[in-house]
């Protein structure tokens, strides 16, 4: 066990030819509060879609509260590595090359050869395939199942359109069997009253203003109880006077002690809420700090430049 | 013959008049929700996600389906299956069963299209939000997408029972048995009338007309009936 929700390591993502993440790896810590900012087409979006397997990574693995939700990332586990046929080639072949080397430096070039030019198969041998699927079945979680422990808020809202607003925020607890009808409604209902939006829990989203329809997209996610929630940019779709009401609602979820992730170009946003910020460009996480460190004493050229022109 | 006497002879054979369009609409609508079952079936194996071979296998069944079904005419597929039942099953092709499967599959065909149409019409946010919650993508299907597809739908759906109902008349072109007795379906029966009764043949062309126009416009009333009423559910 260790204290983090989320956690990525080497993540890839590729939409055919085009790489939009090239190695990315995070954790999103108990209570933190995360903020992901970078310019228009970084990756931001995608990278917090694979924290709840919305995309499928090409590579790598993402973890939550110690679960696998991907399939095993041979390239991440050394000790699975080394049972594949193509490591003891390898190996025999570089001990040929370099009489006397040292068995550990060995080891480190022959992993790092084998994962600089993507030599794994399908065919390594049984040992290797074993290994594989023991470490599979030893962690792996159904990610429909890890899904209710994550709330995820859409630029879009993504209400239910043929559900009225409490069948939107009973649905899933009570298709789940987490709830009987009654007591989903009733938490349904008081997320409503927190929002002063308890009148409208029988119309439709049609009928919605964008920041009633954001609120109550995050009151959605919150009937399920989760134990993180990932924002992707949730006032961005919205009127300029409805920025507020759904700003503050996501404040007062961060000062309950809510574990967040929010993909946001409102800096000063991120700058009061988050606990530490991620500056992503070209797909990487290029510098990471906190609110005070990475807006006020960028370190890298490119976190400056994006700053200058968004501040 | 007068056309007073056309008239009175025809009311005499009302009771023949009857049943014949009772067969008529029970191969039609009997039709209609086999094609809407089998159409709900092939549009969500075409579209769930390829992920395992079983799909991929099934996908590939209904993609062939589609294309068979679409590609000959239905009175080229009403007489296959009428010919190929009749080899297997001696006795079957005697009641309303062969008509109806057959306009069933060839109806299942058309409605696939549509509906798959429907479900592609259809947010991508709307499945995401269901996954995100921790739904399956078949109850995100069940429950979200397909009650929304149906809606965009409904025109077209209602265009294709018309349609199928028009259609069925091709039936007269084979034998029909109800009980052991002869039956005819209403083209059957006009078609009988042109060898039987020449002098009436022209008048029953009328009567087959009106009754078809008047079950298109009762069905078209449905159809905006359940439109308005779909309507009132969003406010
Ligand atoms: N489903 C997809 N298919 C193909 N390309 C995609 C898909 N989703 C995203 N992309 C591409 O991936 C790149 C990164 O997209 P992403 O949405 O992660 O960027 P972003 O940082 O969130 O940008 P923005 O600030 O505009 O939301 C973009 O070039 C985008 O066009
Ligand atoms: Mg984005």
């Amino acid at each position: 066990m260790n204290d983090n929700f989320i956690e990525i390591k080497g993540l890839f993502k590729n939409f055919g030819k085009l790489e939009v993440l090239k190695g990315v790896s995070c954790s999103i810590r108990k209570g933190e509060k995360v903020a992901i900012i970078g310019a228009s087409g970084s990756g931001k979006s995608t990278l917090l879609r694979c924290m709840n397997l919305l995309e499928t990574p090409t590579y790598g693995e993402v973890w939550f509260e110690d679960k696998l939700l991907t399939p095993i990332d041979p390239y991440l586990h050394f000790d699975v590595i080394r049972l594949s046929k193509t490591y003891g080639k390898l190996l025999a072949a570089y001990t040929a090359e370099h009489p006397g080397v040292a068995e550990a430096d060995a080891d480190a070039a022959v992993i790092a050869d084998i994962k600089k030019r993507d030599l794994l198969r399908k065919s390594e041998g049984s040992a290797f395939a074993k290994a594989v699927r023991d470490l599979y079945r030893a962690n792996f979680q159904n990610v429909d199942y890890t899904r209710r422990n994550i709330g995820m808020v859409f630029q879009h809202f993504n209400l239910f359109n043929n559900l009225t607003v409490l069948e939107n925020m009973t649905l899933a607890p009570v298709q789940l069997k987490l709830k009987t009808p009654e007591e989903a409604k009733k938490r349904a209902m008081e997320l409503l009253e927190r929002i002063k939006l308890s009148d409208k829990a029988n119309v439709y989203p049609s009928t919605l203003s964008g920041g009633q329809k954001q609120r109550i997209a995050i009151v959605r996610a919150l009937a399920m109880n989760p134990k993180v929630m990932l924002f992707d940019e949730p006032t961005s779709a919205l009127d300029p006077e409805m920025v507020g009401e759904v700003l503050d609602l996501i404040r007062q979820l961060a000062d309950e002690g809510m574990t967040m992730v929010i993909v946001t170009h409102e800096m000063g946003f991120a700058r009061e809420v988050a606990d530490r910020v991620l500056f992503m460009d070209g797909g990487v996480i290029s510098e990471e700090g906190t609110p005070e460190e990475l807006f006020n004493h960028p370190q890298n050229p490119r976190t400056k430049d994006f700053l200058s022109k968004v501040l | 013959m007068s056309f007073a006497d056309k008239l009175a002879y025809a009311w005499e054979l009302r009771g023949l008049l009857f049943e014949s369009l009772g067969i008529s609409l029970l191969i039609a609508f009997s039709a209609v929700i086999i094609g809407f079952v089998i159409g709900v079936i092939l549009a969500v194996i075409r579209i769930a996600p390829k992920t395992n071979p079983v799909i991929k296998v099934l996908d590939g069944f209904a993609q062939t389906y589609i294309t068979v079904i679409r590609g000959t005419p239905t009175m080229v597929q009403l007489l296959i299956m009428y010919s190929s039942i009749l080899v297997m099953f001696k006795y079957v092709n005697t009641n309303l069963l062969v008509p109806i499967i057959a306009f069933g599959i060839n109806s299942g065909a058309y409605m696939a299209e549509i509906i798959r149409a429907g479900i592609n019409s259809v947010d991508k946010g709307q499945m995401e939000a269901g996954r995100s919650v921790g739904l399956s993508w078949t109850t995100t299907m069940l429950k979200i997408i397909i009650p929304q597809a149906i809606k965009v739908v409904i025109p077209t759906i209602f265009n294709e029972i018309i349609i199928l109902v028009k259609e069925t008349s091709v039936v007269s072109f084979i034998a029909l048995r109800v009980g052991g007795q002869q039956a005819w379906d209403l083209m059957g029966l006009v078609s009988k009338m042109a060898n039987a009764k020449p002098a009436v043949y022209n008048t029953f062309l009328y009567i087959a007309a009106l009754i078809y126009l008047t079950i298109v416009m009762l069905l078209t009333l449905l159809q905006h009936l359940i439109e308005r009423k779909l309507k009132k559910n969003e406010r």
